[in-house]
């Protein structure tokens, strides 16, 4: 990983598009632009973000260099009845005890911005994402130019996603979402969620998402939202279940189930 | 092929972004207002997703040792941190730096660990 390269972009404040102009101009556009395979880290999660300054730990009042990308909007955007589901949900998560968890696949959009990473694979056809947290994966077919049928398209976690390539721009199409997941900042949303990403090169080892949700009924405007991924060729992705040893799962009266775990059962 | 200064164009670059939450859960019910240290002797090493944990015993005040969990990040998250599972031995002496749980039980979040021989590991970074 580049590590100097990010540090202007997080550093300068007066002007991120100049400093990410200046730094992509050193940068190097991949040998096979339609060839997106490896390792992809977002580079702005906490993590990230304290390695690269050196930190090691986010001590209380200290405040972070902006990234200069826009954060996802919050519950404004929400249509009325929305916004009461949003309030609703909010206060029965006050009746939990902090840090609960109950280890909820976290879905889309999430899935692309969780603080792991993800690796995509190209095979004939398909671009495939395998994702860290949960061990995941997005299958986005890139031999269909049309969603599912209704009737054959199941409301998931992650949706059904076809994709093509608009010169050396990866767009992917997805839509198909139940309701049991959120968006970002904890929004709430509808079955007619629908998520349009586009995949762009920065330079060989940095790419960045675009990321446009509409979703009719929750919605009074698309949320945009773009996120910068570099690429980890050191990096390996590894086996991660929510539940392989959860003590912050919630109990009958929504505490912490604490404990020791982590034992073999007899 | 599309060049990366056109690409570079289509940025829209706007205010301050906060960043990405912790992994799995809040981390709320820590109080990272204090840093406590305890000094005391590893009795189990939980290397498991999604967090892992150390159960450390620590003299309480009246002599007897009082058994802390503390949680931290996920293997992959610590891996990349430099740890790996065989870091922590049971019965290994430690000092270890944490946010303490605000309710006042033995438990807390670590953020440092530092070993007899000299070694540290840290949670991030």
């Amino acid at each position: 990983m580049n590590t100097l390269r990010l540090i202007p972009l997080l550093l300068t404040l007066a002007s991120p598009l100049a400093a990410l102009a200046q730094d992509a101009e050193q940068g190097t556009y991949p040998a096979d632009p339609h060839d997106m395979s490896g390792v992809w880290m977002n580079d702005n999660t906490l993590d990230e973000t304290l390695r690269r300054l050196g930190l090691k730990r986010l001590a209380p009042g200290v405040t972070l260099p902006p990234t200069g990308l826009a954060p996802p909007p919050g519950p404004e955007v929400l249509t009325p009845e929305y916004k009461a589901i949003f309030e609703r949900r909010r206060a029965a998560q006050a009746q939990l005890a902090e840090g609960v968890e109950s280890c909820e696949w976290v879905g889309m959009p999430n899935v692309m911005t969780y603080p792991y990473p993800f690796e995509i694979l190209h095979t004939e056809g398909r671009v495939t994402l395998i994702f860290e947290v949960d061990s995941q994966v997005r299958r986005i077919f890139l031999d269909r130019a049309e969603h599912l049928p209704f009737d054959e398209l199941d409301p998931t976690y992650n949706g059904d996603s076809i994709g093509h390539w608009e010169g050396d721009t990866l767009v992917v199409d997805t839509t198909g979402f139940h309701a049991h997941t959120e968006l970002w900042n904890g929004l709430p949303h509808s079955e007619q969620l629908h998520i349009v990403e586009r995949f762009n090169w920065l330079d060989a080892d940095t790419i960045r998402v675009d990321f446009v949700l509409n979703d009719p009924l929750a919605l009074t405007r698309p949320i945009e939202r773009t996120v910068v991924y570099s690429r980890r060729s050191d990096w390996r992705i590894r086996e991660y279940s929510c539940l392989e040893n959860n003590r912050d799962s919630p109990d009958e009266a929504g505490q912490r189930v604490g404990g020791l775990v982590n034992q073999v059962p007899e | 092929m599309k060049t990366l200064g056109s690409a570079l164009l289509c940025l829209v670059l706007g205010v301050l972004a906060p960043l990405a939450a912790t992994a799995h859960h809040s981390f709320g019910m820590f109080d990272n207002t204090r840093e406590v240290w305890l000094e005391g002797t590893i009795s189990e090493f939980q290397w498991t997703n999604p967090h892992a944990w150390i159960q450390v015993m620590v003299a309480g005040d009246d002599g007897n040792a009082v058994e802390w969990s503390l949680e931290g990040g996920s293997p992959n998250i610590l891996s990349r941190n430099g740890w790996k599972r065989t870091v922590l031995q049971p019965g290994d002496k430690v000092r270890i730096l944490i946010y303490p749980l605000k309710s006042g039980e033995p438990g807390g979040s670590f953020l440092e660990v530092h070993k007899e021989d000299g070694t540290v590991y840290f949670y991030h970074g």
